[in-house]
């Protein structure tokens, strides 16, 4: 199933370019760097798991393997932090 | 629809000197309002309320009820737990939970010049970025007291013998403004003074989560942004309220 991100979580980009998540639910905010920030936006359930990471790799050019590890380790803290809606 | 407070004359005789500030505003401001009806009974912009107690307990509990509602009411500011000065053209806020001594450094803030704006609840105008005055009175044990006193501050203070058990209020107020910088305070008995600046997404967590729960919406966020970008932020860790006061001071010029 492809990743999608809770609607009511309210995200923030700041002009230094990070991004804050803020879980209503919980009242917690969560920060993320550019990386998590691109994965996070395209937690969309439009893109799977091997779509983002072959987007990032075009963004980073990071190597194959690596960027689908990263990816699924980012998108399995999101979910146990419960900021996805699908499971990973 | 206003809803109205009547009792034993004693009792609001002591509500009316503790919420006094707000007793000259107009209604149609959306702070904290209350007044005296014709007939001797007040009338504030709130909630249905109802307690039971001695004189100085239910205008004690009447007080924190009625500047909270209306407060709550208040809600177009972003709400943030915290105290705020000003001096000049110097804006302060000193975001931070109860035990974190925002209330004493405020008075260690005034001991050096500053006008409070609040010890208690930072009201933030989301589109001017301006924060305004809350003269909501500062609730004090005796220890506090001490500490006003220590610091000269008598003079500038109504105290308790005048007010009610556990109250003072400052004399004069800061004026509405945009804030300048901000300092996270934490007193730590025994802690070495430490001041780190934070950075805007440091801030904003931290600011996020001193935000009163009926303020967090995506409008009082992306005034929270603002407010993280275009001011310093700080924390600082002390156990000396002067050490505590000097730094502060030292950032701000």
């Amino acid at each position: 199933m492809n990743p999608i991100a809770r609607p009511d979580v309210l995200t923030q980009q700041l002009a230094d370019g990070s991004t804050i998540l803020f879980d209503p639910q919980t009242s917690i905010a969560h920060e993320l760097n550019a990386t998590g920030a691109l994965i996070w936006e395209y937690c969309d359930g439009e893109h799977s798991i091997g779509d983002i990471a072959a987007l990032l790799r075009e963004c980073f050019d990071t190597p194959t393997v690596e960027c689908q590890k990263d990816v699924t380790q980012f998108l399995e803290t999101l979910q146990q932090r419960a900021l996805l809606n699908a499971s990973v | 629809m206003p809803a109205t407070v009547v009792g034993d004359p004693q009792c609001l005789g002591l509500l009316s000197k503790l919420l006094a500030p707000f007793s000259s505003r107009a209604f149609a401001d959306p702070c904290a309002a209350f007044r005296q009806l014709s007939d001797g009974r007040y009338a504030v912009e709130t909630a249905t309320l109802c307690t039971s107690g001695t004189c100085e307990a239910v205008a004690d509990f009447c007080e924190w009820l009625l500047v909270t509602q209306a407060a709550i009411h208040c809600g177009d500011h972003l709400q943030l737990h915290g105290g705020a000065v000003q001096r000049a053209e110097q804006l302060i806020l000193l975001p931070g939970l109860s035990g974190s001594g925002k209330t004493t450094l405020t008075l260690g803030m005034m001991a050096s010049g500053f006008l409070p704006l609040t010890d208690d609840l930072i009201l933030l105008d989301p589109r001017q970025s301006t924060v305004r005055p809350f003269e909501r009175c500062f609730h004090v044990d005796a220890s506090t007291l001490t500490i006003a006193s220590e610091l000269g501050l008598n003079k500038q203070l109504i105290l308790p013998e005048a007010l009610a058990q556990g109250f003072c209020r400052p004399r004069h107020w800061g004026v509405s403004g945009v804030p300048t910088c901000i300092v996270l305070p934490r007193y730590c008995p025994g802690a070495k003074l430490e001041l780190n600046r934070l950075r805007p997404a440091q801030a904003w967590i931290a600011l996020a989560n001193l935000c009163m729960v009926t303020g967090k919406s995506s409008v009082h966020f992306s005034a929270l942004s603002r407010l993280v970008e275009q001011t310093p932020t700080y924390q600082i860790t002390y156990d000396h309220l002067s050490q505590a006061v000097e730094t502060i001071i030292q950032l701000t010029q």
